[in-house]
């Protein structure tokens, strides 16, 4: 199975390099820049509310953007968009560049010619880069909704933009057992980088349980008594957006412990409703005698009661 | 209320400043909003609350404040001012080139405000009771149970709960084009109390508040370059995690003498999480191909160090290993080194075709030395010996690498296939090397405008090497009381543990999404995940599945009037077979098998309105509704059968209503009304007793610490000044 499977890699792989070797198409002849003065004699209101954005201040900014083109660094030359005199019929009135009407990928890459640095280093091998989410799906720098000088987004705050695609999450975070996220005290950028990260599911850390240590550090260990699943993935046993079990567990204790635990006497015993009166049961079951479950330093430690 | 006003004095300076450096201010503006609210709840505890603090009285809902001056701008932002969970942040930007962001926010988690405990705090993690009711706890064993329900139920009320204040800075440079440079930092500081458990003996569960008083220190500098194709990142760091409550020292109530077996000491020690340090780096590569091609690269390394102090093997007088000095190191000189690496090449050669090829790897490698005990005791009560008794240091590693490859055959139809290869190894396990092939597809379809739909399925099938059943062999007590030198069957031989062992994922997904020009917004999301670890001999988990719809919807009907709304269903399965070894004896026979089917269902709904009827009056309201039932359908042995657990039920409701009128130009007055209703029935946290069970033999001390429903109205009104 395995050498079929890295033979078919090798080949599609080379395709894919052959196909990159070839040289890219010459670029077309372009209009030329207007200057932004122009742009706002029709568009006052954006260019009003952009004195207001980031981006004006590094517009005005030469060793950042050395042509200070304004308005055209990011929308491109405007003279035949300008000459188009509002005519959409024109078809110079098209050549400026609408990000709404795009390819995300084009869109994007407008971004990253000056975004491409600290948290957006990986943006082109990010799964929405490959989903054809561009920047402009989640940020606008003419009509951001959130408040506070925070990022510019489409929505008032990044929970509201994350789970307009990621639905299910609404519904997670909405449980119970829950971290605080829809107290607006967390968001989904806290564990995540929406823009990429040589990671799993773009987390903010090399590993699942490094992105867990960096809150919860008490569980970094190395410890003297280690407990396997939990040293592996802390979603073994955990389930982070949200869970109907206290501590965002993956189950209702004791039957979480009993997937992994078939022993002599208690562990492996049913306790079903007539043991409503047993501390195995009731109240935080397991861990009301092993409190120590994610691992002890104590030399008696092995059984996680010290 | 210091922090805040240091910030807004930042802010004010920042301002002066900017402003005397330059006769340029071009715009200033901020808006606050403030009020006063009112709230009653029907009882004490009210999850609501669990990670909010709902103001009573005057308060500071939210501030912006921000000005500009050429390049320079600050702007200064908070919520929930000088309550426990405020949140404020102070940014100056210069232009692009310097950034700097200070932020502070406070996190508080409430567990209860209804708890109770007797034992009395001499200093930090160590309780104790009065020698009288120890000592006649001892004498009279028969009368514990009532002694303790009368000594506890008037035992002062204390309010489970800790709350994590985050400060964060940091500085952004990008001196020059292509350059950037990051230092930042964040220092965590958790304190307050939680529940936490220190057995005595066999059947003795005590429930005791945990001090909490951690440190968490985080600081990184990362290093960007950019010219051309090419691009470099590089990064160091270091976390340091700081506990000041080293361990939990409890008087026992059975004891004021030590004792070498049953109730053991009279006071047990628990060791808490010792501190611990990481050092880090990591270097990443990026470089541009044509064809809109990518590779980059990322090779991270870090290094974890702990090294505490051991306890003794317990704090019994009466035992033979009372002390340190029988250990066989007074410390565990713990070190891990994590390397990981991640290649990435991405590539859209054409309008029509786009691929990525990805390897990645992450080795988790344990140094730490193995120690060898020579025995234990696990109450601090009787104490086993061992021939050899070693720790297991563990240590994983895991490797992927896939292909994702899609085509657009037209720009409304697009395929895409997966392909993934995963291998997982670890040290001291009954499976030490797992490899899953992971093969899946995905469509997307846009047949009309504004319409689109998308489809994944994947499928992953992950096999175990090799079961070495040895690993679940164990020390017993041998011929000799008290000495476990006899190999033994620790864990039943037919049990497969789930993270481990073979078992085939399918999951798939599917979204609608239909955008009828800027007037309505509809969506759907379907999503199934099924873990199948069927064996019709093995005992474990055998499967779980999960079905979950999403959909929401947004209509603006007008300029005045926008709805929103979405509706959520989930379903989940768990089924688990064991088998019961009554006694000592381990039982090979399906004869005692018992199995546990979990049904879980959950509800969400959403809906809301925005109505301005006037351009002075807006009205607002919103309302949530979520439920969730847990069955559990428990069959029992062959002989015995089982009677179910009742379900657990969580329902709440939550509606919020606001009117608002904008009084002047810049100034609203908002009214503000909510209501909350919320249902629990946990068989397992409604109604805890402090002694359990509360008839008979008790076998636990809890912190009553409930599970309550309740019922909850907030009346609030609010000025917002915009300037």
């Amino acid at each position: 199975m395995r050498r079929p499977l890295v033979f078919v890699l090798a080949l599609i792989s080379s395709s894919l390099l052959m196909l990159i070797s070839a040289r890219t198409p010459s670029s077309q002849a372009t209009p030329t820049n207007v200057g932004s003065e122009t742009c706002k004699g029709c568009h006052e209101a954006q260019w009003t509310a952009f004195q207001k954005n980031p981006h004006y201040r590094a517009e005005i900014d030469a060793a950042v953007i050395a042509d200070q083109a304004g308005c055209e660094s990011c929308h491109g030359p405007g003279s035949q968009h300008v000459e188009a005199g509002g005519d959409k019929s024109n078809p110079g009135f098209a050549t400026i560049r609408n990000f709404k009407k795009m390819p995300a990928d084009q869109a994007s890459a407008t971004c990253a010619g000056c975004h491409k640095s600290g948290g957006q280093f990986h943006w082109d091998q990010s799964a929405h880069a490959r989903n054809d989410v561009s920047c402009v799906k989640c940020h606008s720098i003419h009509h951001a909704k959130n408040e506070g000088a925070g990022p510019m987004l489409t929505a008032e705050d990044v929970n509201h933009l994350c789970i307009t695609c990621h639905k299910d999450k609404r519904t997670a975070m909405a449980r119970s057992g829950h971290m605080p996220l829809r107290e607006g005290s967390m968001n989904c950028a806290d564990c995540h980088n929406p823009h990429g990260a040589p990671s799993k599911n773009m987390i903010r850390a090399a590993t699942t349980n490094d992105l867990c240590y960096t809150c919860h550090a008490d569980k970094r260990g190395p410890l003297l008594w280690e407990h396997a699943p939990v040293r592996e993935d802390c979603l073994n046993c955990h389930q982070p957006h949200g869970s109907n079990n206290d501590k965002v567990l993956a189950g209702k204790r004791p039957f979480l412990c009993q997937r992994c635990h078939v022993a002599t006497r208690h562990p492996a015993t049913l306790y079903d409703n007539p043991d409503l009166v047993t501390n195995r049961l009731f109240n935080r079951s397991c861990t009301n005698c092993h409190s120590q479950v994610h691992g002890s330093n104590h030399p008696s430690g092995k059984y996680f009661l010290r | 209320m210091a922090t805040l006003r240091r910030l807004m004095v930042a802010a004010l300076a920042g301002g002066v400043v900017l402003s005397a450096m330059s006769t340029d201010v071009v715009a200033a503006d901020g808006e606050f909003t403030i009020g006063g609210q009112w709230f009653d709840q029907t009882v004490p505890e009210a999850k609501f609350r669990e990670f909010s603090e709902v103001p009573r009285g005057g308060f500071l809902q939210s501030f912006m404040a921000q000005e500009w001056s050429g390049r320079n701008s600050v702007a200064l932002w908070g919520a929930n001012a000088i309550r426990d969970d405020q949140a404020s942040r102070l940014t100056w930007a210069n232009g692009a080139r310097w950034r700097m962001d200070l932020g502070y926010a406070q996190i508080p988690h409430t567990f209860s405000q209804i708890a109770r405990w007797g034992w009395l705090q001499s200093a930090p993690g160590a309780f104790s009771l009065p020698d009288s009711l120890q000592a006649r706890n001892q004498g009279i064993p028969s009368s514990y149970t009532q002694r303790m329900a009368d000594f506890l139920k008037t035992s002062p009320t204390i309010g489970l709960g800790f709350d994590t204040k985050t400060s964060t800075a940091r500085l952004r440079a990008r001196p020059a084009r292509g350059w950037q440079f990051e230092l930042r930092g964040t220092h965590r500081k958790r304190s307050g109390i939680k529940p936490y458990a220190l057995a005595f003996g066999f059947s003795t569960a005590l429930e005791n508040p945990e001090p909490i008083d951690q440190r968490m220190v985080d600081a990184d500098f990362v290093a960007d370059f950019r010219r051309d194709r090419f691009s470099l990142q590089a990064s160091a760091g270091l976390s340091a995690f700081q506990n000041r409550v080293d361990e939990l020292k409890v008087d026992n109530p059975k004891r004021i003498t030590d004792l070498a077996t049953g109730d053991g000491p009279a006071v047990g020690v628990l060791d808490l999480y010792p501190d611990n340090r990481v050092v880090r780096g990591s270097l990443g590569l990026g470089y541009t191909m044509p064809r809109r091609t990518a590779l980059n690269a990322t090779l991270s390394l870090a290094q974890t160090r702990q090294d505490d102090l051991f306890l003794g093997f317990a704090n019994n007088s009466a035992l033979p290993q009372s002390s340190r000095d029988s250990l066989p190191a007074q410390s565990l000189d713990g070190k891990a080194r994590q390397l990981n690496g991640d290649v990435r090449l991405t590539t859209r050669p054409t309008e029509d075709l786009d691929g990525t090829i990805h390897f990645r790897y992450s080795d988790y490698d344990n140094q730490t030395p193995e120690l060898n005990f020579i025995g234990q005791s696990p109450y601090e009560s009787g104490w086993q010996r061992f021939i050899e008794h070693p720790n297991h240091v563990m240590s994983n590693t895991r490797w992927q690498t896939g292909l994702d490859l899609g085509y657009a055959f037209t720009p409304q139809i697009k395929v895409s296939g997966i392909a993934e290869y995963r291998v997982r190894e670890r040290t001291h396990r009954e499976v030490e090397k797992d490899t899953e092939t992971l093969l899946g597809g995905r469509l997307r379809l846009r047949p009309a405008d504004g319409l689109s739909v998308a489809g994944l399925y994947t499928r992953g099938d992950r096999e175990a090497d090799a079961f070495h059943v040895d690993d679940y062999i164990g020390l017993k007590v041998g011929a000799t009381a008290g000495l476990y030198d006899t190999p033994g069957f620790v864990e039943h031989p037919s049990l497969r543990r789930f993270d481990v062992i073979d078992r085939v994922q399918d999951r798939a997904t599917a979204d609608v999404s239909y955008a009828f020009g800027e007037r309505v917004e509809l969506s759907a999301t379907y999503a199934f995940t099924r873990n199948d670890f069927k064996n019709d001999t093995t005992l474990g988990l055998q499967e779980d599945r999960m079905h979950s719809v999403a959909s929401s919807g947004t209509i603006h009907v007008n300029e005045r009037l926008d709805l929103t709304g979405g509706y959520g269903l989930g379903k989940g399965r768990t089924f688990q077979r064991s088998r019961t070894s009554a006694g000592s004896v381990m039982v090979f026979t399906p004869d005692s098998n018992w199995t546990a089917k979990i049904d879980e269902e959950e509800v969400f709904v959403f809906a809301g309105f925005a109505w301005s009827p006037h351009a002075r009056f807006s009205l607002g309201a919103d309302y949530q509704f979520s439920r969730n039932v847990t069955d559990y359908d428990l069959t029992g042995t062959r002989t015995i059968p089982a009677v179910d657990l009742p379900s657990t039920i969580f329902r709440n409701h939550h509606t919020m209503l606001d009117a608002q009128w904008r009084w002047l130009e810049n100034t609203s007055i908002i009214g503000r009304w909510a209501w909350e209703d919320y249902d629990v029935n946990d068989f397992a946290s409604n109604a805890v007793p402090l002694i359990f069970p509360v008839t008979g033999t008790a076998n636990a001390v809890f912190l009553g610490d409930s599970s309550q429903g309740y019922r909850a109205h907030r009346l609030a009104l609010l000025v917002k000044h915009t300037f």
